[in-house]
C-alpha cells in the first residue's frame, strides 16, 4: 500500500442520465472534496460511453490525478469501457474504482436524505480502498494459426472444414482407418429430405481435398499437454511410433462410444439396434422380410430402457417410424417413458407420425418381453390405464423390436480430463464451461469440445456445436496474438512452500509447479521447457482471476492483483 | 436501545451471480437495509475464512455469502469451497461464543434480485431478534 499522502484521487460524479442528479447537490460535492487525498471533483454524465471516458481521462491527466473514483451506477456498466481505454492515454484501467451508489443506495433506499447518508459512507469507503490501487499491465504473445482437431467423425470434419475455410492450418487426427465415424450409419435426416450418405461422402471429399487440412488416420491418442498457443498432442501410430502434433488450439470431437444391448432375450435376432434398423431402411426395404420371405409386419421401438436423458433415440424412432409407415406400410409402435421432441421441427414430426398411425405407448414399469411362435410379445402397462386403476397390460406381438444402444463416454475422456484438468460431468462426459453461455468451451483456454464427447446429441445439434467450436478457435487465432491483462493471481516465490495446494484447487489449470522427479504425478500441463521454478507459478494467460487459490494458500503467498486482501479488509470495515 | 438497533450486515457477493442480483434489487426498486455493506468478489471461492472473521471482528452483526447455485459455478468449485469454509467457521464461532446464524450462505442466480432482497431482509429480522454482536 502506498502511503495515503502520495495518492491523488479524483472523484468523478456520474449522473447516470440525470437519474442521480437529485442526490448530488452542492453539499454532497463539498463533502466529497473534503475527503482525504481527494484533489479534484468532476461532474459528468453517462460515463459508460467510451468517448466520454476518454475525454474524462484527458481531464484527469491535466488535473494530475493518478486514480479516480467514479460515483455512479454499477461497475458492470463501466467495465467494458475501461477495457477499451487505450493504454496510450497513460491512465491505467485498473486505477478506476466505482462506487455503486445508484444500485446500493439511491434505488434501494427510498428516503432521499438517508440515501444521501449511505452514498457518503459508500464513497468514503471507496476512497480508502482507492489508496490501495496499483496499475496492472497487459501482455500479449504470438499465436500461430494452426489448430488440432481430435476425432475424425462428422463433427471433427465439420469443425476442420470451418477452420480451414478461415485460413487456419488444421491437423485432423482420427483413430479409425478412415475418417467418417459413425454418421454413415444414418440413412435419413430427421428434419429435412435428402439422404445422409451423399451429403456424407461430399463432406469426406471436401476434407480430403482441402489444402489447409492434414488428415492423420489410424493414430492412437496418448496424451495432450501445453497451454494456449502451444498445445502438443502425443499420438502413436500402429507401428508403435510416437510423434507430437502441435497446434495453438485444440478441438476435442472424439464422439461417444455405444454399447449394444444384447443381454438375455435382447440377444435374439428379432431384437435389432437402431443402426441395424437404419441399414434395413437404406436398401429400400428389401431386408424388411423374414428368412421365409414373409414381410415383417409389426415393428416396435422400445425407448428409455437406457439413455433416458438423451433425445437421440426419440428423434431416430420417430424418423424411422414415419419412414416405415410412409414407404413400407408397416404397423409401428413406439413404447417409451416420454416422447422427447425438444428439437427443431420435432413436434411437427411427432404430430405427423401420430397422424400416419404410429401408436405411441407410455410406460412407467419397463415392458416385459417373451418369445411367442418366433415373434416377440411385448407386454406393457400403459400409463393412463394404470392411472385409472385397471390392472391389465397391452400385449403387442411384434416381428421386429428395435432396442436402443447405450451411449457411454469415450474411453479417452478420462485420460483427457486427467491430463488437461477438464472436469468430467456426471456420466463421464467432458464438461463445458457453462451450459448456458459457453457450451463448447472448456475451463482451459484454447480447448474446445463439440459433439458426443460433450454429450450425445442428434447429428444436427452436434454439427452446430462443431461450427461453434470452430468459430471459437477462429476468434482466438484470427488476430495472430493473444492479449491479456495481468489482473490475475501472483505467487510470491519467497513465501511458497510448494505444497501443491494451488495447482490442485485451480479450476483452470493455470498454476504449475516444477517437476521434482520424473515420477511426480502432480505436475500439470503447460510448464516451460528448460525453466525451473522453486515455487508454484501462475500462467497469466490461463488464469481467469477467480481467486480460489488465494484463499486456499496456507502460506498466503498468493495475491490477486485486482482484489488484494487489503482491499477486502478495507471494504468489510465500518 | 433495542428499538433503534439496526444490525449491520456484510454481504460478500460473487461477481457472477450475487453482485448482479444485488444490482437487480436496485433495478426492481426493492428496498434494502441501509446497514448492508456489499463486498464484490470475483468468485465465492475468493472469500477467505479470515475475511469472514474480519467482518465479524470489525463490527458486523451478520455476514452473508451470495454464491452461484451448486454445480453452476464458473470456477467449478468456488461455491462449494465457500460452503466448506462456512462450515469450518461455524465450528470456530461456536467455540468463541458467537451464534451460528450470524454467518450464512445463499445460492442464487443472476436474475434472483427478489431472492437477494428477501434473504437480506430475513437475515435482518433474525439478527434484530438475536441482538447486537457480542464482539467488541
Amino acid at each position: 500500500m502506498r502511503s495515503s499522502k502520495e495518492c491523488r484521487i479524483a472523484i468523478v460524479i456520474d449522473h447516470c442520465e440525470g437519474t442521480l442528479s437529485h442526490i448530488f447537490d452542492e453539499a454532497m460535492v463539498r463533502y466529497f472534496s473534503g475527503l482525504p487525498c481527494v484533489v479534484s471533483c468532476y461532474q459528468d454524465d453517462n460515463l459508460s460511453s467510451p468517448r466520454r471516458l476518454e475525454k474524462l481521462v484527458a481531464k484527469l491527466r491535466k488535473g494530475k490525478a493518478d486514480r479516480a473514483v467514479i460515483v455512479g451506477g454499477s461497475p458492470k456498466r463501466y467495465e467494458a469501457s475501461f477495457r477499451r481505454l487505450d493504454l496510450g492515454t497513460g491512465f491505467n484501467p485498473y486505477m478506476f474504482l466505482v462506487a455503486n451508489v445508484r444500485e446500493q443506495a439511491v434505488w434501494t433506499i427510498p428516503d432521499v436524505e438517508r440515501a444521501k447518508e449511505k452514498t457518503k459512507t459508500i464513497v468514503a469507503k471507496r476512497i480508502r480502498e482507492a489508496t490501495c490501487l496499483s496499475p496492472i499491465g497487459e501482455e500479449k504473445f504470438e499465436l500461430s494459426k494452426n489448430a488440432i482437431v481430435l476425432g475424425g467423425g462428422v463433427v471433427g470434419m465439420r469443425a476442420a472444414l470451418a477452420l480451414a475455410d478461415a485460413n487456419i492450418q488444421v491437423t485432423l487426427l482420427s483413430r479409425a482407418k478412415d475418417i467418417g465415424g459413425k454418421a454413415i450409419q444414418l440413412t435419413h435426416f430427421y428434419d429435412r429430405p435428402g439422404e445422409v450418405s451423399s451429403w456424407f461422402k461430399d463432406q469426406v471429399k471436401k476434407v480430403k481435398k482441402h489444402p489447409n487440412i492434414a488428415v492423420k488416420t489410424s493414430v492412437e491418442l496418448k496424451g495432450l499437454e501445453g497451454s494456449l498457443g502451444d498445445y502438443r498432442v502425443k499420438v502413436e501410430d500402429p507401428s508403435g511410433k510416437r510423434r507430437e502434433v502441435e497446434g495453438s488450439a485444440v478441438i476435442l470431437a472424439m464422439g461417444n462410444d455405444v454399447i449394444p444391448n444384447t443381454e438375455g432375450i435382447f440377444g435374439h435376432q428379432r431384437f435389432i439396434s437402431p443402426p441395424q434398423m437404419e441399414a434395413m431402411l437404406a436398401d429400400g426395404g428389401k431386408s424388411l422380410v423374414t428368412d421365409k420371405e414373409r414381410p415383417l409386419q409389426t415393428v416396435t421401438f422400445i425407448l428409455d430402457l437406457v439413455n433416458e436423458t438423451i433425445k437421440i433415440d426419440s428423434a431416430n424412432a420417430i424418423k424411422n417410424a414415419i419412414l416405415l409407415r410412409e414407404n413400407h406400410d408397416r404397423a409401428v409402435y413406439v413404447i417409451c417413458r416420454d416422447v422427447k421432441v425438444s428439437l427443431d421441427g420435432m413436434e411437427k414430426q411427432y404430430r405427423k407420425a401420430r397422424e400416419m398411425g404410429v401408436i405411441f405407448i407410455k410406460y412407467d414399469d419397463p415392458p416385459k418381453f417373451s418369445l411367442v411362435n418366433g415373434q416377440i410379445n411385448v407386454e406393457v402397462k400403459e400409463v393412463s390405464i394404470q392411472m385409472r386403476g385397471d390392472d391389465y397390460s397391452l400385449s403387442i406381438l411384434s416381428d421386429l423390436v428395435v432396442v436402443s444402444e447405450r451411449f457411454v463416454p469415450s474411453k479417452d475422456n478420462q485420460m483427457l480430463a486427467d491430463v488437461l484438468g477438464i472436469p468430467l460431468a456426471e456420466e463421464g462426459f467432458l464438461m463445458d464451461e457453462n451450459p448456458q453461455f459457453a457450451r463448447v468451451r472448456t475451463n482451459r483456454r484454447g480447448v474446445f469440445i463439440a459433439g458426443g464427447c460433450r454429450y450425445p446429441q442428434t447429428l444436427d445439434e452436434s454439427l452446430v456445436e462443431a461450427e461453434a467450436a470452430a468459430a471459437g478457435v477462429t476468434e482466438l487465432l484470427s488476430q495472430g496474438f493473444f492479449g491479456y491483462d495481468l489482473a490475475v493471481a501472483e505467487i510470491d516465490p519467497a513465501k511458497c512452500a510448494a505444497c501443491l495446494t494451488c495447482p490442485r484447487v485451480c479450476p483452470h489449470s493455470a498454476i504449475v509447479v516444477e517437476r521434482y522427479a520424473e515420477g511426480n504425478v502432480y505436475v500439470t500441463g503447460g510448464y516451460e521447457k528448460d525453466f525451473r521454478w522453486k515455487a508454484a507459478r501462475v500462467l497469466p494467460m490461463q488464469c481467469y482471476g477467480c481467486g480460489i487459490c488465494v484463499s486456499s494458500c496456507p502460506t498466503k503467498a498468493i495475491t490477486l492483483k485486482h482484489l488484494t486482501d487489503d482491499e477486502i479488509s478495507l471494504q468489510v470495515g465500518v | 436501545m433495542v428499538e433503534s438497533f439496526s444490525p449491520r450486515i456484510v454481504a460478500f457477493c460473487c461477481d457472477k451471480s450475487g453482485y448482479v442480483a444485488a444490482d437487480m434489487v436496485g433495478k426492481l426498486r426493492l428496498s434494502l437495509p441501509e446497514s448492508l455493506d456489499i463486498v464484490r468478489v470475483p468468485c465465492a471461492g475468493r472469500i477467505d475464512a479470515l475475511h469472514l472473521l474480519q467482518a465479524l471482528e470489525k463490527g458486523a452483526d451478520g455476514v452473508l455469502i451470495f454464491a452461484c447455485h451448486e454445480e453452476n459455478c464458473q470456477s467449478l468449485t468456488g461455491n462449494i469451497r465457500a460452503k466448506a469454509r462456512m462450515g469450518y467457521l461455524h465450528g470456530i464461532m461456536e467455540r468463541i461464543g458467537l451464534e451460528k446464524e450470524r454467518l450464512d450462505l445463499c445460492n442464487l442466480a443472476t436474475n434472483n434480485g427478489a431472492k437477494f432482497a428477501e434473504t437480506v431482509l430475513q437475515k435482518f429480522d433474525e439478527l434484530k431478534k438475536l441482538g447486537p454482536s457480542p464482539v467488541e
